[in-house]
């Protein structure tokens, strides 16, 4: 299986990408706005995705254009916002079922293209800025999703601790922004915003599925050709950020279960050997975290570790018992002494392996995670496949991996936990 | 052995089914092109049966809450205290485990050495060990999963609404139990809900992906144990079709207020539950989806944000429909939707509406043979409905507008609705 990439140059900043695989049933385009992250633009660069989604001007009227998805065999147009090391990537993806399996014969990707290319290029206007309507609904929709992202525990205490890490760098701006800044948005200023993202973005548009993206490609140059474009070049974040001084963070909420998040920044430039240290600390239940802290010891829920290539960091987070807090911390930071020392066996060392590969090798099974592969290869300028990373995999040897290790300092302890002594 | 191809046509996928001479179902669906191979092994036991009888036991037993998942945590330990996640280390595999109302799944998904994974998947869930002292250490960890869902807003607004719903019905329990629940269980207790449940006669085997057909069939012929065929009779409540209250308000920590609107409406089995689930499915989205013009007007006037959805819901002995999302307003949400459903029924669905939602859940309902996880588990709930896994598709291809029509008429009962609210705590 192939699944490789082909990329092309459009124009100034501007890329598009296909992965053909004719198993899928349905073809995906997702065009990528990658932009500095910034604490000014975050916020109304976040409320483009919701807009953007709405209509344009040959179907100005959202109901209207759910209808049309509908009767598409419910395709879709979604927008999103993600970080990816110190940029906000905006993302709007149109998807839908491959023509072969139309019922009454209808050229359905041709369809959603156009659906597509006209929510970028021809939003609605009034004034020659966003409607104001659309923008007081959108912007609590974006409020909503900003004070809604402390429902998920995990996921927010993860999202704290990056804030308290990255306090001084892009990285430590929330993705959605702020509530403060989205209630000043105005009509001008997301429309600002939204011609400073087709103007100044790297763009990356990527096609994925069993379709002939041919005609996309030709209509997106064209799009593209008659902007006057000043592409921003994305700067690859500084990994290697010395720690001064720990930050130890505790903050107070009603949870049941306490969240814990230990930050490292690991230096080791190294990236298989990295991603090897990860899986044999925290990466699968058979890690070192899962089978100790969690098996053995039972001082947490679930313990686990990830690795932000982007951003040279390591996060370990748990849920852990208010009582345990201490001995758990203590625990999450012997198993990765352990491989400090170099005291972890070869079965640890082969199932991180076996299992890092197999995660690599699935990504070419779902559409959207080939996408996903592919962009962050892109963004920090690799330009191997899933096998290929894999293949890498075999090579790192235990010295490497107790060198990336030793690279890793601990740089910030961030608590969630309840108010009650 | 007894083995049969099914195919279909109109969305060009086959399968094949074997009856394995041990007693398990076996369901084999090769996807070629893909990489990975993904094994459900799954037995017809959830959160629901919890009162149950063999032929040959003289009654019923009364379980406690929350047996089945406890249950699941303790297959993957064997007598020395060694993790099957150990064993899968060797082979790179990515297992788990599941715990739904209606059944219980062992899962591994992998891209090398499957016939080794295959092996241990199968021989694990075969070979229970259970002892006072491994029983006590998980009632330490699950007590920590309970506790991690009590803080789960999403989790618990979507049971206080089945709260609402049900009065006797066990799905309105927590899946994982209660703390005071699991610590009722024994040894003795998982021993003969295992015996009952874990029969292969009551099992289904589904492999999906990138495999040989001819492994999957060599490794069962060693590694299966062959079962007496068993009758399992369980006893679920005399549940009223009235639901037990009308609303149900919690407090935890949101940014915005969550809500579950749901409609209780009387359970069905094997193709009445597909047509069922296919129909409901067709009319919240007529009625209520990004189309309607109710979407529109609550969206409009700031009563749902994005993250409103609609779902329906079945399994064994329940069925409802659940439309859920964030609100400043949700008891305006539900004033706003029974008014509709009251035009809708009086007034009658539009035909082009009819046509273009059909369409949609056509569309929706392919996009799942995609996923080889997907394709697992339609193949898994298919065989425990007694139905083909093509029945829920080739029915949304061609579904009659009357259907819809008289279904819609026969449900959302504003009677039958409950609202479950969570408030952001103080």
């Amino acid at each position: 299986m192939s699944n490789s990439l082909n990329r092309m140059k459009l124009s100034e900043g501007v890329h598009f990408s296909t992965i053909a695989d004719s198993r899928f049933k349905t073809n995906r385009i997702s065009v990528h706005f990658l932009l500095p992250l910034t604490r000014e633009t975050v916020t109304t660069n976040a409320l483009l995705p919701f807009l953007l989604t709405k209509g344009y001007q040959g179907c100005p009227d959202f109901t209207q254009l759910s209808r049309k998805l509908s009767q598409l065999y419910s395709a879709s147009l979604t927008g999103n916002v993600k970080k990816m090391g110190d940029s906000q990537v905006i993302t709007l993806t149109a998807s839908s079922i491959d023509n072969r399996y139309a019922l009454e014969g209808e050229d359905v990707t041709t369809e959603i293209c156009e659906i597509l290319l006209r929510s970028i290029f021809e939003p609605v206007t009034e004034n020659g800025v966003f409607r104001a309507s659309e923008v007081d609904l959108e912007r609590q929709s974006l409020i909503d999703a900003i004070e809604s992202e402390l429902n998920e525990k995990r996921r927010y205490a993860i999202s704290r601790a990056q804030a308290v890490m990255c306090d001084k760098e892009p990285y430590g701006i929330p993705k959605n922004g702020y509530v403060s800044d989205a209630k000043e948005i105005t009509p001008q200023s997301a429309f600002d915003a939204y011609r400073n993202m087709l103007r100044t973005a790297q763009v990356e548009i990527i096609c994925t599925g069993g379709g002939d993206f041919s005609e996309a490609r030709e209509a997106f140059a064209k799009a593209f050709s008659s902007m006057d474009r000043a592409a921003v070049a994305i700067a690859r974040p500084d990994v290697n950020v010395q720690v001064e001084a720990l930050k130890d963070v505790e903050e107070q909420m009603a949870v049941t279960q306490s969240k814990l998040v230990l930050g490292f920044r690991v230096t080791d430039p190294d990236l298989a050997a990295v991603r090897m240290m990860v899986s044999v600390l925290g990466g699968s239940p058979s890690s070192l975290l899962f089978m100790n802290v969690r098996e053995k010891l039972s001082l947490c829920y679930y313990c686990a570790a990830s690795y932000d290539r982007h951003k040279g960091i390591l996060l370990i987070d748990s849920g852990v018992e208010k009582d345990n807090i201490s001995l758990a911390r203590t625990e999450i930071l012997k198993q990765l002494e352990t491989i400090h020392e170099d005291a972890f066996t070869d079965e640890e060392m082969e199932s991180a392996r076996l299992s890092l590969m197999d995660a690599f090798r699935t990504v070419s099974d779902d559409a959207a995670s080939l996408e996903a592969f592919y962009l962050g290869q892109i963004y920090s300028g690799r330009t191997y496949t899933p096998e290929e990373e894999a293949g890498l995999l075999t090579q790192v040897s235990r010295k490497e991996i107790v060198r990336a290790a030793q690279s890793a300092a601990l740089d910030t302890v961030y608590l969630l936990t309840s108010k009650q002594a | 052995m007894k083995r049969q191809l099914i195919e279909n046509r109109r969305i060009q996928e086959q399968y094949i089914r074997v009856e394995h001479p041990s007693g398990l179902t076996i369901l084999l669906c090769p996807m070629p092109g893909y990489s990975s191979a993904y094994a459900l092994f799954g037995t017809k036991y959830g959160s629901i049966d919890t009162t149950f009888k063999t032929g040959t036991d003289d009654d019923f037993v009364t379980v406690p809450e929350g047996i089945a998942h406890f249950l699941e945590h303790k297959l993957f330990e064997d007598e020395n205290g060694e993790d099957a996640f150990k064993l899968y280390a060797q082979t790179g595999a990515s297992a788990n485990a599941f715990t739904s109302f209606d059944r219980t799944c062992y899962l591994f998904s992998c891209t090398d050495h499957f016939e080794r994974s295959l092996e241990i998947l199968l021989d694990f869930v075969q070979s229970p060990y259970f002892s006072d002292k491994s029983v006590a250490k998980e009632q330490g960890i699950i007590g920590q999963e309970i506790k991690m869902y009590q803080d789960n807003p999403g989790w618990r607004v979507m049971f206080n609404m089945l709260g609402c719903m049900y009065e006797k019905n066990p799905v309105k329990i927590d899946i994982a139990g209660t703390v005071e629940s699991i610590a009722r269980i024994d040894k003795d207790l998982l021993y003969r809900c295992y015996r009952t449940f874990y029969n292969l006669h009551n099992m289904v085997l589904a492999v999906t992906g990138n495999f040989d057909v001819d492994t999957v069939l060599r490794v069962a012929d060693k590694v299966l144990k062959k079962a007496e065929p068993i009758q399992i009779e369980t006893k679920i409540p005399e549940e009223p079709d009235s639901v037990f209250r009308k609303e149900f308000v919690q407090q935890l920590s949101v940014g915005v207020p969550m809500f579950h609107i749901g409609f209780k409406e009387k359970a069905c089995e094997g193709m009445d539950m597909v047509r069922a689930s296919v129909e409901t499915d067709i009319l919240l989205e007529i009625l209520a989806g990004e189309t309607s013009p109710l979407y529109r007007r609550m969206y409009d006037s700031g009563l749902i944000n994005t993250t409103f959805e609609t779902e329906s819901f079945t399994g064994r002995g329940f069925f409802g429909s659940i439309f859920g999302g964030e609100s400043r307003n949700p008891r305006g949400v539900l004033a706003q939707l029974l008014e509709e459903i009251q035009r809708l029924k009086q007034e009658g669905i539009a035909r082009e509406d009819f046509d273009r939602s059909r369409k949609a859940i056509y569309g929706r309902r392919l996009r799942a043979f995609n996923d080889i996880e997907e394709v697992a588990s339609m193949l898994v709930y298919a065989q425990f409905a007694g139905v083909d896994l093509y029945a829920a598709i080739d029915y949304a291809a061609q579904v009659s507008y009357e259907a819809i029509q008289q279904r819609f008429l026969k449900q959302f009962d504003p009677q039958h609705a409950v609202l479950s609210i969570i408030e952001p705590a103080e």
